[in-house]
């Protein structure tokens, strides 16, 4: 009879256990993904200069694969940056403009729907504790567009 | 080796055997080997969980590392620089001059800062006091060298070879941080023939003894990076 109370209390610690390494594993792979594939478009548009819709349009390919992203929870800015250095006044970005050097380029992303890893943990409740799989990438433009 | 007779080998069998069997012990001995082996678990979990989030991490520190000085080596001060198509080029060959093309030591360290944390932004990572740029830039057949950290200035000078930065670079680290271990040097040339740097217009950047926490754990790195500035005429 004693083994049977054992094991009402190991089993589900075990299964607690894995269920958490799951989900952590799980958040942790996709978020791992994510900031790689956006920092793959944006090194293609700092040496290029330009994005165009096509790679838009691949970038969210890959994004969907890994979680609920939609058109709109993919912003692109671009702009300039001030004299004394700052990254301030950027605005939003059109797939196939064409940047100069010097401009800056950037991309953040985040999930609609909350992670595994946050729905299991069981404070949905508070929205500043979810957490949701998010990626930026901030770069420079290298590529010349002025002709020799 | 001494031979275990099947009697005693039978009676040791058996006191294991009543031990775990009987009603009194048995159920508890089970608990205890089980969490156990759910502690050990959870600790290589927990271990697991802090080291990801410290690669994780670093890597993207890394990654705002290199947009950073990509961003900032394009600093170029014009007014030092030779600018315009007829200082460009040489007459006689009609090759692009790429000498004289200086960055902005000053500029290209507030410009890496802002790249960096508009990247990478953590309340407990400040990388101001940690950062130190040096700016190289040709001067005929010489490589002017300019090291700073913050609007400090370390060391400046000029060099006959471009391969002697590495050395000027170390020096540097050396100097400013006199605590530097020896590990906190800086290697960019594998041999003579695998320079990295070329007589020009570069940017490096190294991040002295930053500190990663993981999910408990705090480990300390230091990080360089650097870029050439693509110059075009």
């Amino acid at each position: 009879m004693n083994k049977i109370y054992a094991f009402i209390i190991i089993i589900p610690l075990i299964a607690l256990l894995f269920l958490k390494t799951m989900t952590f594993y799980e958040f942790d792979t996709k978020q791992r993904y994510i900031k790689n594939t956006v920092d793959g478009v944006a090194h293609k548009v700092m040496i290029t200069g330009v994005m165009t819709v096509s790679d838009k349009e691949e970038l969210l390919d890959k994004l969907q694969k890994l979680g609920d992203f939609k058109d709109e929870d993919v912003t692109f800015k671009c702009g300039n940056i001030q004299s004394d250095g700052t990254l301030t006044g950027l605005y939003s970005y059109v797939p196939g403009n064409i940047l100069d050097r010097g401009e800056i380029f950037s991309i953040y992303v985040e999930s609609k729907a909350e992670s595994t890893l946050s729905r299991t943990e069981g404070n949905s409740g508070d929205t500043t504790n979810k957490l949701f799989y998010k990626a930026k990438a901030i770069c420079r433009i290298e590529k010349s567009q002025q002709e020799d | 080796m001494k031979k275990v007779s099947k009697k005693t080998r039978n009676n040791t069998i058996k006191r294991v055997a009543i031990a775990f069997q009987s009603e009194s012990g048995g159920g508890i001995g089970i608990i205890f080997i089980g969490l156990s082996a759910i502690l050990l678990a959870f600790v290589v979990f927990i271990n697991i969980v802090d080291y990801s989030l410290f690669t994780y991490k670093r890597n993207a520190i890394t990654k705002a590392m290199d947009y950073a000085v990509t961003a900032a080596v394009q600093q170029i001060n014009k007014n030092q620089s030779v600018v315009g198509v007829a200082n460009g080029f040489t007459e006689d060959t009609g090759k692009k001059l790429l000498e004289g093309v200086e960055i902005d030591v000053d500029m290209a360290n507030r410009t890496f800062l802002n790249v960096f944390y508009a990247n990478y932004k953590s309340y407990n990572l400040r990388i101001n006091d940690n950062l130190l740029i040096c700016a190289t830039a040709r001067r005929g057949e010489k490589l002017k060298y300019v090291i700073k950290s913050g609007t400090e200035l370390i060391l400046e000078g000029e060099l006959e070879n471009s391969l002697l930065v590495e050395g000027r670079i170390n020096q540097a680290i050396t100097q400013y941080w006199p605590s530097t271990e020896d590990n906190a040097q800086v290697y960019i040339n594998g041999n003579l023939k695998t320079n990295m740097i070329e007589n020009g217009t570069y940017l490096f950047a190294f991040i002295n003894n930053i500190k990663i926490t993981g999910l408990y754990s705090e480990r300390q790195l230091n990080l360089s990076s650097f870029a050439g500035a693509k110059l075009e005429r």
